[in-house]
């Protein structure tokens, strides 16, 4: 019982200490938390940006190709090789600070 | 009741100021850890209702594309039909004047699944709009949802390959196609 009257609690110094740093603690988690919206966002954003990028090489396959300067050659085996000319076109997307770029091959309509 | 004559019965009690100081402390932790965790009760909320709406537009807009894009036929429909023939697809809003409704999918079999959750707006929510570029038909396709107080607008332009002529209607918001095979 003598020692329960020797023991010291908190001083008030301590226990707003104690509080700072638990603050901190539980700012770091929600810092966490906040982050992952943001990544969350950046998610949207891609698949717009895709979406868009979709959406212009349809554009560019509808148009045909703008030259023939790139070829595409294919091997089959024991069976020779064929080569097109065409274009190789690419569209990018954006979205926010988001962008995705699909590349196509736009081949050269054959000579009738 | 021993305990009273022994160490505690010794202690002074707390003071007027002492009480004070402590509840004011209480108080302001108190009123720090329930704004963070309004804060963070608000933000997950708000995650959640983006991730849901998301997941809802960019995976129906996926799985139209997929379909239409191989359509060896396709009209375009002003609205949702009143009845189906059988041999065809059909992608509709399944009420157009509800604020919100889903997107439904029927097959040629007959039966039609929802594709959306009943987040995509009832007017102008899904539209189609066909059109020529050179020889080539793009189909233009938009899908506009909200959920919660998020919004979300997602559009994308395909190319359709087997087509050989435009639809005779070009803009509406519904369509029914046929697939090879």
């Amino acid at each position: 019982m003598k020692s329960r009257n020797s023991e010291h609690g908190f001083t008030l110094l301590e226990v707003l200490v104690a509080i700072v740093v638990l603050g901190l603690a539980v700012g770091s988690i929600l810092l966490v938390f906040s982050n992952s919206v943001t990544w969350l966002w950046a998610a949207g954003q891609r698949s717009e940006a895709l979406n868009a990028a979709e959406t212009g090489i349809a554009q560019k396959l509808a148009e045909g190709p703008k030259s023939d300067d790139d070829e595409l050659s294919i091997e089959f085996p024991g069976a020779g090789k064929m080569t097109v000319k065409g274009e190789l076109a690419e569209a990018t997307g954006t979205s926010g600070n988001q962008s995705s770029t699909i590349t196509a091959f736009l081949p050269e309509e054959p000579e009738e | 009741m021993s305990v009273k004559r022994g160490a505690l019965s010794d202690q002074r009690g707390i003071t007027l100021v002492e009480l004070m100081v402590a509840s004011a402390v209480l108080g302001m932790v108190v009123l720090v850890a329930s704004s963070l965790y309004a804060f963070g009760a608000s933000t997950f909320r708000l995650g959640e209702s983006q991730a849901w709406l998301q997941a809802n537009m960019d995976t129906a807009l996926r799985s139209i594309v997929s379909r239409v894009r191989n359509a060896t036929e396709l009209q375009v429909m002003t609205s949702t039909p009143g009845a189906f023939d059988s041999g065809w697809y059909y992608i509709y809003l399944k009420d157009p004047s509800a604020e919100t409704t889903s997107v439904q999918l029927r097959s040629p079999g007959g039966s039609a699944v929802a594709i959306t959750d009943d987040l995509v707006q009832g007017e102008d929510g899904l539209r189609f709009h066909a059109r020529l570029v050179e020889d080539d038909i793009l189909l233009d396709i938009s899908l506009q949802g909200s959920y919660r107080s998020r919004t979300r607008q997602s559009s994308v332009t395909i190319l359709l390959g087997n087509l050989t002529s435009l639809p005779p209607n070009t803009s509406g918001a519904a369509v029914r196609f046929r697939l090879p095979g």
